[in-house]
């Protein structure tokens, strides 16, 4: 019994559930708003996007690399989304076409990192600014301002579930499920955990990470139509800064930056994380730029923690 | 007590509740050769680390030249004259041999330069101690072989004025002849009153070149004896902890008369496979052995798939292989141990599940999702046969010791059933317990008409479980012995050193 419990807390998804836990019970305590049925649906509208490329994210740094360009690549997809709408393209072809695009997008980092041999740090970086300036390109610097039934997947409520987190929460069910009961999922763990031994192991190692670029790109598509369709409008800059963000719920949610570790749960409970320290900080009444440099402490901390105990096993 | 150089009392160690050492006692004299010998996991590499400050004791004493010593860091043992060489060796391989000889102390000229040409004389003065010759001075490391880069450890150690120098398993990555040179060079300390604690696996060795002998087993010294005092297989029995014998485990079951299951003509790979030719038969152990560098590991990653050929040819059951890659070979019915367990062998952060299934998740999935329920079956099945010692199939394998994560690779081969199993250096740095379970799994699938190319350094292993061996030299097959014929020690190190005519066994 003892035993069990020690390794339930030594789980990182478990221990990063146990700091949301007790940050909502704090923020609750000080604020009775917060554990409102409008806020809880609120909050989870807001990390609807973090969560989902946070999921994105999380599938590239479990084989071992890191995506860059999700934020300003969501960002192009958003004024995809929006040129496809005003050129009157059909709302139930709009989310395949943007969803598409970016996966196209993800294939090209995935084929620089695999074929070309760049560093995916580089290759990321090179294609995020691709993507900034083919979106300013595009709009001249300027929102654009679109209607179009698919902003129901960013604006739209399902009772009072906004749609925006029921997707989220798909996203994340689905691609728990991936990771841990088909051949892909098991494979990209492997690609991450020991390169040289997947490949004699007989993994198409280059076709998984190629793969999993693809679909974190599909997954900024996704974000694109959410965020845009939230505002009805889309611009350049909308998803500027998310990728560190993306990253960030990543890292809180217990997935080795070395790739070969992690969970989605603890993925979402990341994001999850993320979207009540900026709730709490708006119902607390406290400047808004705290708020990022506690966010900046608490990725710290959720390293530290792992690091701390490593180091200790090792003495 | 003033004789003794250092002293180990009631040593012991704990790792978050777990004993990894207890209660261990040895000492050692000026000017001895000390083998520390036990299976893995036995605690060798544990004690290692304590004494040169890596690790601090639970419990216990050291006492140097009789006087009570606490290792705080790494830099105390080393001030007073303890240097450890690691297994993976730690030389920084973009800078210069004599830039690394004397690392964290060049020499400096009066303005306060480093001074390169007493650098150069002095690392050339360091070189000849170990048989280097002046030109490695200023060779990059990256350019030298496992072997020299062995020789510069020692000689970085010996300019920090060792007084004890701890070398953990220095002979796992050498060839025969190498190991005489280290060997030679360990002599030549040992005449100069250096004393050498080493950790090794190889009872020739052990007994080659040692004063004395301590055994560790489950983190207990058992025995501490003089060398002329103790037998090898009385060591062996204490180090496994029962009664050892040397005895042939693989009878041979090849079918010499069938056709053969995989015949190689003169395969080419660059410069380092030289038109290889030979046939591997049904139920046949094949081994292929010869120095380090001789292109034995590049040939069956040619074949393999994991490199491509330049020319050659290769036929599975007479029929021509077209396509050529790993995993056309796996789907025929290939498989592989590679050579460097944690290298290109495990996922050390992965579960032993996960270890043993993701070569088979093909065989096991429908539509790409896995059938949990019959992976586990079939999982349990090989941590059984394999006998691998694994609290759970869900504990990270990384916590196994190394001859059960080698167990676990070889696990992930047999789980795809493989026609031809391939295996590179499987019971190197293996203790010799799980080196016997690995022999007679080899003789089993042997004897259930398994065909088994095995690439191995250790004579002894050709020896008693070959039924041919294939002999490399620089990229050349030079010869293929045949068991009841002409593979002897003699042979093969004639046709491993020299270039001769190719003799066919068949």
């Amino acid at each position: 019994m003892k035993q069990t419990v020690k390794n339930l807390l030594s789980n990182k998804a478990v221990s990063a559930f146990l700091v949301l836990f007790a940050m909502s019970m704090f923020v609750g305590l000080k604020s009775p708003y917060f554990f409102t049925q409008q806020n809880f649906f609120n909050v989870l509208r807001q990390i609807s996007i973090y969560g989902i490329l946070a999921v994105a994210e999380a599938l590239v740094i479990i084989t071992g690399n890191i995506d860059l360009s999700v934020g300003y690549l969501f960002g192009l997809c958003g004024v995809f989304t929006a040129v496809l709408a005003n050129a009157a393209v059909p709302a139930f072809l709009i989310l395949p076409l943007v969803m598409l695009f970016g996966a196209l997008i993800g294939c090209f980092s995935g084929f620089l990192v695999t074929k070309v041999g760049i560093s995916a740090f580089i290759a990321t970086l090179g294609v995020q600014n691709i993507c900034r300036g083919s979106a300013l390109l595009i709009t001249g610097g300027n929102a654009i301002s679109y209607k179009s039934g698919i902003s129901v997947l960013g604006a739209g409520y399902l009772g009072s579930w906004p749609v925006s987190a029921l997707i989220m929460i798909s996203v994340g069910v689905f691609f728990a499920w991936v990771m841990k009961y088909t051949q892909f999922g098991r494979n990209v763990f492997a690609s991450g955990s020991n390169i040289r031994s997947a490949k004699l192991a007989g993994i198409a190692v280059d076709r998984v990470r190629i793969t999993v670029f693809a679909i974190c790109g599909a997954l900024c598509g996704l974000c694109g139509i959410i965020q845009s369709g939230n505002l009805h409008s889309a611009e350049a800059a909308a998803g500027a800064g998310f990728e560190l963000n993306a990253i960030a719920a990543v890292v809180i949610g217990g997935t080795s930056m070395a790739g070969g570790e992690g969970t989605i749960i603890g993925v979402l409970i990341g994001a999850a994380i993320m979207g009540v320290l900026k709730n709490a900080f708006v119902l607390l009444r406290i400047s808004a730029y705290w708020q990022i440099i506690v966010l900046g402490f608490v990725v710290i901390l959720a390293v530290l923690a792992d690091s701390l105990k490593q180091k200790r096993a090792e003495r | 007590m003033a004789d003794l150089l250092i002293k180990v009392s009631n040593l012991s160690k704990n790792f978050s509740g777990v004993h990894a050492l207890s209660n261990v006692n040895f000492e050692v004299y000026p000017g001895e050769i000390h083998a520390i010998v036990g299976e893995n996991g036995a605690g060798k590499s544990t004690l290692m680390n304590i004494l040169s400050g890596v690790y601090r004791q639970t419990s216990g004493e050291v006492f140097w030249n009789g006087k009570l010593a606490h290792f705080r860091n790494v830099k105390e043992p080393r001030d007073i004259g303890i240097v450890m060489i690691h297994q993976e060796l730690s030389l920084a391989q973009h800078l210069s041999v004599m830039e690394n000889i004397y690392m964290g102390n060049l020499p400096k000229t009066r303005s306060g330069m480093i001074d390169y040409k007493q650098l150069k004389n002095n690392a050339i003065e360091q070189l000849k101690r170990v048989r280097l010759d002046a030109s490695f001075a200023t060779k990059m490391v990256n350019e030298l072989s496992i072997s020299q880069q062995q020789m510069v450890e020692i000689a970085k150690a010996l300019t920090l004025q060792a007084k004890l120098l701890i070398m953990d398993e220095p002979t796992s990555c050498l060839t025969a002849v190498e190991t005489e040179v280290l060997l030679d060079i360990m002599k030549d300390l040992r005449s100069h009153g250096v004393s050498i604690l080493f950790i090794s696996h190889r009872m020739e060795e052990v007994f080659g070149i040692s004063d004395r002998i301590t055994v560790l087993r489950d983190g207990s010294s058992v025995a501490s004896a003089l060398r002329q005092d103790i037998e090898v297989n009385e060591v062996l029995s204490l180090m496994v902890g029962r009664e050892y014998s040397d005895s042939q485990v693989h009878t041979c079951c090849a079918n010499y008369e069938a056709e053969p299951i995989l015949k190689v003509e003169n395969l080419c790979y660059g410069d380092l496979i030289k038109n290889a030719s030979f046939e591997l038969y049904p139920s046949e152990v094949l081994f292929i052995t010869g120095l380090v560098g001789a292109g034995r590991s590049e040939l069956i990653e040619t074949i393999f798939g994991g490199r491509k050929m330049s020319s050659g040819k290769i036929f599975y059951e007479g029929k021509e292989i077209k396509a050529h890659g790993t995993k056309d070979m796996m789907e025929l019915g290939m498989s592989l141990v590679p050579e460097g367990r944690k290298i290109q062998g495990i996922f050390s952060n992965l579960p032993v599940a996960d270890n043993i299934q993701i070569s088979a998740l093909k065989k096991f999935s429908k539509a790409g999702v896995l059938n949990i329920k019959q992976l586990r079956v079939e999982i349990k099945k090989q941590v059984d046969a394999l006998r691998i010692k694994t609290p759970s199939v869900q504990q990270l394998i990384r916590n196994l010791s190394g001859g059960n994560q080698q167990k676990a690779v070889l696990g992930r081969c047999l789980m795809c059933s493989p026609r031809i199993l391939i295996l590179d250096e499987p019971t190197n740095g293996i203790d010799v317990g799980t080196k016997q379970d690995i022999y007679k799994i080899i003789d089993r699938l042997a004897h259930e008409g398994v065909s088994v190319i095995c690439v191995s350094s250790e004579m002894a292993e050709v020896l008693s479980m070959a039924d041919r061996a294939i002999v490399m030299h620089e990229g050349k097959i030079n010869g293929i012995l045949k068991r009841d014929g002409n593979l002897t020690q003699d042979t093969i190190v004639k046709y491993e050193t020299r270039i001769t005519d190719c003799v066919p066994a068949i």
